[in-house]
């Protein structure tokens, strides 16, 4: 099906009908209460999307699975960095949010979101970004870029990072470290799939 | 953010070094040296508290497979079971390759 992509947040219409293993616990059931918003995991689509339902904590993370006609909205990383575009608050002014406006220009070429707790705040306007949260780059690249221009991306983020940033490449279902193609240092890399991580000569080009 | 501290017992004393994996997340670094101890020590930060028992056997699976004897130092940043594995893989593939 592939209508939702990992990172993607979807906005649940019954949070009763989330489906975990096991007792859902208080923390999950009171994010839910707060903002229905569940983040696209990696694993099989076919049947039920995987999801993960986060806490305030970094250590609240829980998988869990809803029917596909059990979403109404999607709120993806490239919504995210739009909605910091058009808007300002005061919460701007923490590190993370900092980083993410020096991205934007050196950014400008590519296809490209943000994850992790600035999506979710971006999406909720719960206060999940913290002094210290890093910032998780998506870049949605099909097409083979060269070693170089990984390189030069790299080190234009290293320049400017107040926080920890990174560059996470995706397509399809793949997805895979930039800085760690950047470098080439190991004979292969680790590529995500939705059916679990492999080892790959060339992240690009997967049978 | 959690530190936890493993020992396993090995046979293969390792003589080089690997470093594999990145600083991001859903991912860590997994770097091994030689040791002169007769076991191997790991020390683990990891940003995901309360997965004592996971890493137990995630590493008692691979030292099942690779009795390795060296100082392993690694760094989470949430990531699976699945990748944690890879990483230890690659690591191992990485010391094979400096021989």
């Amino acid at each position: 099906m592939g209508q939702v992509a990992v990172h993607d947040l979807l906005h649940v219409k019954d949070i009763n009908k989330i489906q975990i293993n096991g007792v859902i616990p208080e923390w999950a059931r009171d994010m839910l209460q707060r903002s229905s918003y569940v983040i696209v995991r990696r694993g099989d689509q076919n049947q039920k999307i995987p999801v993960g339902i986060r806490g305030l904590k970094k250590s609240q993370r829980l998988a869990a699975w809803i029917d596909y006609d059990n979403f109404d909205k999607i709120f993806t990383p490239i919504n995210a960095v739009k909605k910091f575009q058009q808007n300002n608050n005061h919460r701007f002014e923490l590190p993370a949010f900092k980083l993410l406006k020096k991205l934007i220009p050196i950014m400008k070429n590519y296809k490209w979101g943000v994850g992790g707790s600035l999506e979710y705040e971006l999406a909720t306007g719960i206060h999940m970004v913290h002094q210290t949260s890093d910032v998780d780059v998506i870049m949605y690249q099909p097409n083979e870029i060269s070693r170089q221009d990984a390189k030069n991306l790299i080190d234009k983020l290293h320049q400017i990072s107040i926080v920890h940033a990174d560059i996470q490449v995706v397509y399809d279902d793949i997805g895979f470290s930039l800085e760690e193609y950047a470098w080439g240092k190991n004979k292969e890399i680790l590529v995500k799939t939705n059916a679990g991580p492999r080892l790959v000569t060339d992240p690009w080009k997967i049978d | 953010m959690e530190k936890l501290n493993f020992k396993f017992k090995g046979t293969e004393q390792v003589k080089n070094k690997a470093h594999v994996g990145v600083v991001a997340s859903g991912d860590l670094e997994v770097i091994i040296k030689p040791t002169t101890n007769s076991e191997s020590t790991l020390n683990i930060v990891t940003g995901s508290d309360g997965f004592k028992e996971v890493w137990q056997s995630v590493l008692k699976r691979f030292f099942d497979r690779y009795p390795l004897i060296a100082d392993f130092e690694i760094n989470d940043f949430g990531a699976t079971p699945g990748v944690v594995n890879l990483r230890l893989t690659q690591a191992m593939e990485a010391l094979e390759d400096e021989k």
